[in-house]
């Protein structure tokens, strides 16, 4: 695989990993609030 | 002073909001402009350097201090700055810091508008031409210049649109808009996935050196080279399509933070909607309008700048039509697709029709906002008088040549001076402790300890290199006379209007220089 490849797919999991965590940890957030 | 303002139901409602109104033609439009001008993968390292060290840390400084003029019932930057600044410094030297802040965020928004509206009527231009067939069996870059110079039709698609805004603010339609981005935005996400899978096995429709990949690669390949040759124009370019697409530097998101309680988070909903944005901008946007330009090339660019290598030809599409790159690259895919290219053209450029205009509503409603709030015009007043500025504003782009790309130029460097401004006032001057202390109160999240030096010391710098590495060359050699005296108007607009925002508010303890007012 060449090494933009992975740096493409490295940048793309990197924003993945924070949206998915961050919305995650702010709807868990939420509904314990709400609770 | 004491008035009830309005507070956000939900978090998520909240994020979402901002989520729908940062997505619009900053990701899809102006993010691969950028990339193409900039050396590609040369501008993509500044990019990620941006985001982390700049990006992030002004975006909560924006929420905290959103949240600190809410406290106070203010919206708007010019108040909240100086009630942060008089925390350092004594009242009427706090004015200043106030007055500046609010006359750079004012005059930004009007300048940012009078191009980013043209944008939007380009996209309501080609949903037509799309559906008609237009541009179908043609040459897409001259099709586009033949456009620009149609100055009646440019008039017409830019004028529906903005008097289709000034309608929308007006009526207060806004939330019942809201309600379409629900609908809008998720289908725009899936048209862009199903474009970005169609770019990938597209590969080379017109000359098999060229192809979709090789776009890919562009972007994905650091150019150390052009990152040396280029680094204060590179850097300055990256980190305002940093603010543009994160709408930092403008008021936006301190009007929206504004709205939050006193105890709400803003140091976890600040990463989630950088997040949001960045994966509709990398992912997306930077995955169909460059792939697609690198294809087409053969067609579009001449055969001697073809012959010099991808960055420059990029680099050339990217100068010759700035930020028309998208606008003559997105075509192309269409036409690939046969009589269902018509459909799916119009239905693109539809949605990113609606994309631009929840993103104008925003910052139009800031402005409107700001009237009412810091010199007291009636919102129904304040819209027209809004709208007679915008179309002033507006109306150069149509007849002067390059005027747009100047005074986008010059909304890059503004939005990173607005930021050096926002760690001065809301770090520096608010004081640091304070700072940290109001980031963490309510917070779902603990900020990393090291991200204190970041803030302090790291942003700033990153701020000033290109501050004063481009300011000469931008004012001296890039901005000609038009869009300069535009500026300065703007700027002594936002003066006055800042100034006597504060004044009114606080006149008894500027005259006296004492703090009397403390919530």
């Amino acid at each position: 695989m060449e090494s933009w490849v992975i740096y493409m797919l490295f940048a793309w999991f990197v924003i993945f990993a924070m949206m998915y965590w961050s919305i995650g940890k702010l709807l868990k957030a939420e509904k314990a609030q709400g609770s | 002073m004491e008035q009830q303002r309005d507070q956000w139901a939900t978090k998520i409602g909240l994020i979402l909001a901002m989520a729908g109104n940062a997505v619009g033609l900053g990701n899809f439009v102006r993010f691969p402009t950028q990339v193409a001008q900039n050396g590609g993968g040369a501008f993509m390292v500044p990019y990620f350097i941006a985001l982390f060290f700049l990006g992030i840390p002004v975006m909560w400084i924006e929420w905290v201090a959103g949240r600190y003029g809410g406290k106070y019932g203010h919206g708007t930057l010019g108040p909240t700055y100086y009630l942060m600044a008089r925390e350092s410094v004594k009242p009427r030297s706090a004015l200043w810091w106030g007055v500046i802040s609010g006359m750079l965020a004012f005059s930004l928004t009007i300048l940012l508008n009078s191009y980013y509206l043209h944008l939007i009527g380009w996209s309501a231009a080609y949903s037509w031409f799309s559906i008609t067939g237009a541009y179908f069996g043609k040459n897409t870059g001259e099709f586009f210049v033949q456009y620009l110079n149609n100055h009646a039709e440019v008039m017409f698609f830019w004028g529906i649109t903005v008097i289709l805004l000034a309608i929308a603010v007006g009526q207060g339609v806004s939330k019942g808009i809201e309600r379409w981005v629900k609908v809008m935005m998720p289908l725009l996400y899936i048209f862009a996935i199903i474009m970005v899978g169609y770019i990938f096995v597209l590969g080379s429709p017109v000359d098999p050196n060229w192809s979709t990949i090789d776009g890919f690669r562009f972007i994905w390949t650091p150019n150390w080279g052009y990152l040396k040759e280029h680094l204060a124009a590179v850097m300055l370019a990256a980190t305002g399509q940093i603010f543009f697409t994160l709408s930092l530097g403008m008021g936006i998101i301190q009007n929206y933070a504004s709205y939050l309680g006193p105890k709400d988070d803003v140091a976890l909903s600040g990463i989630a909607t950088v997040s949001l944005n960045e994966f509709a901008e990398v992912v997306l946007g930077g995955s169909i309008a460059i792939p697609l330009a690198t294809a087409y090339a053969p067609k579009i660019v001449p055969p001697e700048v073809l012959a010099k290598g991808k960055t420059e030809v990029l680099s050339w599409i990217g100068h010759k039509f700035g930020l028309g790159f998208s606008y003559t690259s997105l075509p192309n895919a269409f036409v690939s697709m046969g009589e269902a290219g018509r459909l799916f053209g119009a239905l693109w450029f539809l949605l990113l029709w609606f994309a631009g205009f929840t993103s104008a509503i925003a910052m139009y409603n800031y402005v409107v906002a700001l009237l009412e709030e810091d010199l007291g015009i009636k919102r129904n007043v304040g819209t027209w008088v809004v709208l007679v500025i915008y179309f002033l504003a507006g109306l150069p782009v149509i007849y002067i040549d390059g005027y747009m790309d100047q005074v986008d130029a010059w909304v890059s460097f503004q939005l990173t001076l607005l930021a050096l401004f926002d760690i001065i006032v809301a770090v520096y001057l608010f004081k640091p402790d304070n700072f940290w202390k109001e980031l963490h109160e309510g917070a779902w999240m603990k900020v990393p300890e090291w991200y204190k030096p970041i803030i302090l010391y790291i942003a700033p710098l990153l701020l000033m290199i290109p501050l004063l590495g481009m300011v000469k060359s931008l004012i001296g050699t890039t901005l000609e006379w038009p869009a300069r005296i535009a500026i300065l108007l703007m700027w002594v607009i936002g003066f006055i209007e800042s100034y006597y925002s504060i004044k009114k508010k606080y006149g008894e303890e500027l005259e006296k220089n004492e703090v009397i007012i403390k919530v």
